[in-house]
């Protein structure tokens, strides 16, 4: 059989490939609609080559959607089609947790005393983080307020975590900074911190036992004036099956588990996760470094 | 003139394995399977043609730049 040279090389739909018998030996044959190119040996198709696929939107990464070669398709960054940075709301953010505007996440701001000094950036679908000088709140001063993003279209599937660090006054029981991660009612699960002058834990719950959050400049838990304490991470993940896992870090590698297994029937109507004042009475400014989820490979 | 067939123009493989450029006819397109590199021999030496997308990866791995350079990338997490 003699073919031309353009014979070889032939295009169309995935569902429009002709039968590898009925072209010429070597065949390359080029899928429009998924990018796959394949080659006929006179009797079947084998994958020849996968070009870029057609398709995808701004911002989109080609992702794999399974082991096998060339399976890959374009989704959204940061997780191969986690939620967009704009599905959070954070629809208000004031030191008495009243709404007073929506706004995106990446608009996060406060109402409070003092208002987040820094630009917060989309990290590339994932999350935020402060550019320029750190991201200082005011939490107020009254127990069980603060900030915190509306989470109540949050899918747990997915991490969320923050970089944090205390900024407090000279004492004991300062650098009340706290995650939590419950219903509007405040019911759920929290990291807050709590100093009873020896011991700190954490625990499921609000408002009763507590862990400091950020440690002291020099480890301990006190601090000596206002001062900066060291940054930690703090990362919240659900399993998927039915509860959640809370841990820590200093350096963001090494993580320690902080709550293993939390009851996600414990967290009536998810709404909140962010920072709020465990003590009432006290009044300590909060570093906000990071936020950001949908990235499980923390590995936390 | 030596006659060939379409289908020796149209190599695949690993890089590793690619045949020399003097061993094929001029004009031959050669995929390297891991690394996605597309080249044509002239019959004296391969050069870059195109890039496609590499075989391997696991599920939720994407495509990433290794460097600045054309080709320069890889699956990974």
């Amino acid at each position: 059989m003699t073919a031309r040279f353009a014979d070889h090389l032939i295009r169309g739909t995935a569902a429009g490939i002709p039968a590898a018998s009925d072209v010429p030996v070597g065949t390359l044959y080029e899928e429009s609609d998924t990018g796959v190119v394949r080659q006929s040996d006179g009797s079947s198709w084998t994958v020849y080559a996968l070009t870029v696929p057609p398709g995808g939107s701004t911002g989109q990464v080609l992702a794999k959607t399974s082991g096998a070669d060339y399976d890959a398709d374009w989704a959204a960054a940061g997780g191969g089609g986690g939620a967009a940075l704009s599905d959070f709301r954070l629809p208000g953010v004031g030191d008495d947790g009243t709404a007073f505007g929506a706004t995106t996440l990446d608009e996060m701001e406060y109402a409070g005393t003092t208002p987040l000094s820094a630009v917060w950036t989309a990290i590339a679908g994932t999350g935020l983080r402060a550019a320029g000088s750190e991201a200082v709140v005011q939490l107020p001063t009254t127990a069980g307020h603060g900030i915190w993003i509306d989470a109540s279209g949050f899918d747990p599937s997915y991490e969320v975590a923050f970089l944090v660090s205390g900024h407090g006054p000279a004492g004991s029981n300062v650098a009340m900074l706290g995650i939590q991660l419950t219903s509007a009612a405040g019911v759920g699960i929290a990291m807050t911190p709590y100093s009873d002058g020896n011991s700190y834990l954490w625990e499921v719950g609000s408002g009763t036992a507590h862990v400091y959050a950020s440690t002291g400049p020099s480890g301990g838990v006190a601090y000596t004036a206002w001062e900066d304490g060291r940054p930690v991470w703090f990362a919240i993940r659900y399993d998927g099956a039915g509860h959640y896992r809370l841990r820590r870090s200093e350096d963001g590698a090494t993580w320690t588990t902080l709550i293993a297994s939390a009851s996600r029937a414990a967290v009536a109507g998810l709404a909140r996760v962010g920072f709020f004042n465990a003590n009432a009475g006290s009044s300590e400014a909060v570093s906000v470094h990071a936020v950001i989820y949908g990235t499980p490979d923390l590995g936390v | 003139m030596t006659v060939s067939t379409f289908a020796a123009h149209v190599l695949r493989g690993t890089l590793a394995a690619r045949p020399a450029a003097t061993d094929v006819q001029p004009g031959t397109l050669y995929v390297a399977t891991d690394t996605g590199l597309v080249a044509q021999s002239d019959g004296a030496a391969w050069t870059a043609y195109a890039y496609v997308v590499p075989a391997g990866g696991s599920t939720g791995q994407v495509l990433t730049k290794t460097s600045g350079a054309d080709g320069a990338y890889d699956w990974e997490t």
